[in-house]
């Protein structure tokens, strides 16, 4: 009876952990389940000491080039799996790691060494390292075709793995960073880099085509590939797009902002592949299709674990993607592929949100209130439609050609209809509140949207010419322009488009701009254009660094502390190990100076976690995705962050809106200059605002009093702020 | 002096309740300690008469002669840029009577010698009143400093007959007599004199407890007269007559300033709350 219980139980666990989402309905973004891997609780140091302490047992050559290759890969890949980015026992990972079973299924050995993970990332790529760990990103998985393209994708990073790529590669590049190789050029040098990567990339081609080919996937999918690679640029499906789903009842977009007749897709597979670490695409489908050789894969299957598995898994990744491109406000990119998600699920609440979110990003880029930075993901701002190709620039074109207002008016009737399709949504409801505030801020009001009474117009020609001998001619060119003005208003083409919600919508009205009622708005943070302002920061709060303060912060949301130790006359071994060290210590003081101020603090920090905090893991990952987002604009502004949809819950589960980054980064020039660079950071989660700011330069060492002095003072100066 | 202890003592206090918002390092804003002052004595005798260079004196010249203040401090940091410290200095050094008698004794007596024999000695205690300002981005009592405040140095000598005398020929009598001179005035003698004193340094936290500082302090008025009394030429003393009565009152302070006139230091304190 207990067994049965317990079977049942367990069940219902592995249903909870795979069971499926409704995406006809809703999207829930992908997060971690279950036990945390045991890279998360083992101590990396005692890993890279253990994997040094082997490699030197060893008769391997160039230990020492490949013991630092140990430290520095066994870094990267925590690195990598703390990010918050990899997705550790859900679905899409799930899946990858079934197809993995399918390819290696006769190799468990080999199977039992991989740790496969997706990785939450638009890019299109993959990754292996040599200690089995292979991250294949979300970018890739969703412009995938079957199954198997995916499966030969994973052939080929095994293919890595097995073949020692990693290691071989590293040891290759420091050796001709090393020696001086005959007085060549770097540029000379990174191509003989470039080629010994192309060789390896070119024998992980072909090992990974044999290892699927030795599986049951159709091996004509490997060549399939790489034109999924080739056109990587472009979405993950060429949609004509068109605007229909941005019209209403009242609201037609003139043609002039359409385009019909889309640019051509470029083909460069045949680039000069000479400083890349990968062969051509041309030149790799060409090897596969010479091991192919015109062969037929009779029996072989396009799906294994499924077709229906693989849809799912495909379009998890593609609503996902709209959400990644979202935190790098790349929001043209996040509506188009919300615009081809809804042709499959039209009435997907998710893509309701990512398309409001995505218009209203939108709307504050052309009202010129979103400024990219040097360091954004779109550094170059939203690009020209001249420069996309196919469809999208469809898209593009509408954005580049419809002037701010008409966006604003479009975003609004949009987002404001999703909202009375959506009610319970917040995020969509707060948008729409936001997009009433944007109207305002443009001088619009319901007036401008009412047909003019023709009575009420400005007298007609005959009465002015009446006029002309008592008027001036400015106050005549004025009368002329008011009435023409009159005209082009009365006849433009959105002049209707809130029609049927000013007659039939009370929220509407009552939240229009100028409407003079005081309706309650939807609760969620809306866009406040509060501007980074030295003014304000008085002679005292100066010298504190503080920037602004409204509240007073009792207690934050410790994220992992940074700290880099370098030494440039020591290897890079050393100041991994020292920086990790030093990292611990940070973390001790951090607490401790916290403790002696009866100071709250809250540690999120993926270095701490235990097997079942997965939780906090998925805390951290929203909480990085914020700051993803908010570093991804100048941070100066208080630019909203779109992304909030965890946060609020965040706030509520740990008592605080209020994230603390603290670091220190502390290196020599030379022999003996020395600095030591302190920074602390808060960020209030509500407003987008950072609180708080210290930014230190020392020219000392980091010596544990600088940062005892330090940081001690961070807290001090919270607890007594006023 | 009493009146100067109650001066400092509320100067102190006043600093701790002045501003209960300095962070001090890790919250501890007093500390007390001793500190070790050395600087090379290069002209003048150190307590063990010895000097490097030498001035034609008595001392042992050429060797490796250091002259060596200790000292005691409590301070108080009132905010995080500013404090306020107390030290009391002692010393021991000697004048090893390099200084030429100038004149007659009265007209009647002719020094045989040109100066004194030997050496007297001097013990000095000093007492400053502090302010040390610490740099940017560092925190009292942590870190770069510069600091700077008023002395008042206190000196006894004392010296020993049997070691510093001087022959002379005695005019005054119907015959002229050749004397041995001893008396340089009382055998202890008090003196003090007023300084400013500036100096940097660093100071750095071990355990959270115990400070650590090094650096170096001047007297300013010392470093003007410097090089002064390093040629034996302080202003003001030709003009006077120097005999065997006022040698040691015009001579004491150019050696006082000798010590104090620069040194390095190295200080070792705990913090205490």
């Amino acid at each position: 009876m207990k067994r049965t219980k317990y079977s049942l139980l367990f069940l219902i666990f592995c249903s909870s952990l795979f069971s499926q989402q409704d995406l006809a309905k809703n999207y829930s973004p992908l997060k971690s389940k279950g036990d945390l891997p045991e890279i998360f609780t083992q101590s990396i140091r005692k890993v890279v000491s253990k994997d040094i302490t082997e490699l030197y047992k060893s008769k391997e050559k160039d230990k020492s080039i490949k013991s630092e290759y140990i430290t520095v890969a066994n870094y990267e890949i925590e690195r990598i799996v703390k990010s918050g980015n990899i997705l550790i026992n859900e679905e899409v990972t799930g899946y990858l790691n079934k197809i993995a079973d399918v390819l290696l299924a006769n190799d468990t050995a080999l199977r039992n060494k991989l740790h496969i993970y997706a990785l939450k990332s638009f890019v299109v790529n993959a990754h292996s390292y040599d200690k089995g760990y292979i991250f294949i990103d979300l970018g890739l998985i969703a412009q995938a075709e079957s199954e198997a393209q995916l499966a030969y994708t994973l052939c080929h990073e095994i293919s890595h793995y097995t073949k020692k790529h990693q290691i071989n590669g590293y040891v290759n590049n420091e050796k001709i960073n090393r020696e001086n190789y005959d007085g060549k050029s770097d540029e000379e040098k990174l191509i003989k880099k470039c080629e010994y990567s192309k060789d390896q990339e070119s024998e992980a081609d072909t090992e990974g085509f044999r290892m699927l080919e030795r599986s049951n996937y159709d091996f004509a999918e490997a060549e399939k590939d790489f034109d999924v690679l080739q056109y990587s640029h472009l979405p993950y499906e060429l949609v004509e797009f068109k605007p229909e789903f941005l019209e209403s009842k009242y609201f037609k977009i003139p043609a002039k902002y359409l385009l019909k007749e889309v640019s051509s897709i470029r083909n460069n597979s045949n680039e000069d592949d000479t400083k890349h670490t990968h062969p051509s695409t041309a030149k790799r489908k060409q090897v596969i299709k010479d091991l192919i050789n015109g062969r037929y894969s009779n029996g072989k299957a396009k799906n294994i674990v499924g077709e229906k598995d693989f849809l799912y898994v495909r379009d998890l990744t593609r609503m996902e993607l709209c959400r990644l491109y979202l935190i790098y406000r790349d929001y043209p990119n996040a509506l188009y592929s919300a615009y081809i998600m809804q042709k499959k699920y039209p009435d997907n609440e998710y893509l309701a949100e990512i398309v409001s979110k995505s218009l209203f990003g939108l709307t504050l880029r052309s009202m010129g209130k979103l400024n990219y930075t040097d360091d954004s993901y779109l550094s170059g701002g939203i690009p020209g439609y001249e420069n996309i190709e196919s469809y999208p620039q469809q898209l593009y074109h509408l954005y580049n050609k419809m002037p701010g207002n008409e966006w604003t008016i479009m975003s609004l009737n949009y987002v404001y209809r999703a909202h009375k399709k959506f009610p319970a949504n917040k995020q969509i409801g707060a948008f729409a509140d936001s997009l009433f505030k944007c109207m305002g801020q443009i001088q619009w009001g319901i007036v401008d949207f009412v047909r003019v009474d023709k009575s009420a117009a400005p007298p007609k020609q005959d009465t002015v010419k009446k006029e002309e001998g008592s008027k001036s001619k400015t106050d005549l060119i004025a009368k002329i322009q008011k009435e023409n003005n009159y005209k082009n208003y009365d006849t433009a083409y959105y002049k209707e488009v809130f029609v049927d919600l000013f007659t039939t919508d009370t929220e509407f009205t009552g939240k229009f701009p100028g409407s003079g009622l005081a309706y309650q708005s939807s609760g969620f943070s809306d866009y406040r254009s509060t501007k980074y302002n030295t003014t304000k920061r008085g002679k005292k709060s100066k010298k504190r660094e503080f920037i602004s303060s409204n509240h007073k912060v009792d207690k934050v949301i410790l994220l992992e502390p940074f700290y880099l130790k370098s030494n440039p006359t020591k290897s890079d071994e050393l100041s991994y190990i020292t920086s990790d060290e030093k990292q611990e210590k940070l973390v001790k003081t951090i607490n401790n100076c916290a403790q002696k101020q009866n100071f709250s603090i809250v540690t999120l920090d993926p270095g701490l976690l235990s097997s079942t905090d997965v939780g906090k893991m998925n805390d951290y990952s929203v909480v990085m995705d914020w700051f993803n987002e908010k570093y991804d604009a100048d941070i100066r502004e208080s630019y909203p962050i779109l992304n909030t949809d965890d946060v609020d819950g965040l706030i509520a589960k740990y008592g605080t809106r209020y994230v603390l980054k603290m670091g220190i980064i502390s290196y020599k020039i030379g022999l003996t200059r020395k600095r030591t660079y302190y920074y602390s950071f808060i960020y209030d989660l509500k407003t987008n605002e950072i609180v708080y700011k210290k930014y230190e330069a020392f020219r000392d060492n980091d010596s544990a009093d600088l940062i005892n002095a330090k940081v001690y003072q961070t807290f001090y100066e919270l607890t007594h702020s006023k | 002096m009493k009146r100067l202890e109650v001066i400092v003592l509320l100067v102190m206090l006043f600093a701790y309740h002045s501003n209960c918002q300095s962070t001090g390092f890790m919250g501890k804003r007093v500390m007390a300690g001793y500190s070790f002052n050395t600087s090379p004595a290069f002209f003048g005798a150190n307590a063990d008469n010895e000097t490097i260079l030498g001035t034609n004196g008595s001392a042992y010249s050429g060797t490796a002669a250091f002259n060596i203040i200790h000292e005691g401090f409590l301070e108080i940091a009132p905010s995080s840029k500013w404090e306020i410290g107390f030290s009391c200095r002692y010393y021991k050094t000697a004048y090893d009577n390099a200084r030429d008698f100038y004149t007659l004794n009265g007209g009647y007596i002719y020094f045989n010698d040109d100066r004194p024999s030997g050496y007297y000695d001097i013990r000095g205690l000093s007492y400053t009143l502090y302010f040390r300002y610490f740099g940017a981005r560092y925190i009292a009592p942590w870190g770069r400093y510069m600091m700077f405040g008023p002395v008042i140095n206190t000196m006894k000598t004392t010296y020993d007959p049997a070691i510093m005398h001087a022959s002379a020929q005695d005019n005054s009598g119907y015959i002229t007599q050749t004397k041995n001179i001893t008396d340089f005035g009382p055998t202890e003698q008090d003196y003090k004199g007023v300084n400013i004193m500036f100096g940097a340094g660093r100071s750095r936290m071990i355990a959270n407890r115990v400070t650590l500082d090094y650096g170096f302090n001047t007297h300013l008025l010392s470093l003007i007269s410097g090089l002064f009394d390093v040629v034996g030429m302080t202003p003001g003393s030709y003009s006077t007559n120097v005999d065997n009565t006022n040698y040691i009152a015009k001579t004491v302070r150019g050696r006082v300033r000798g010590v104090n006139r620069f040194n390095v230091f190295i200080k070792v304190g705990i913090l205490l709350f």
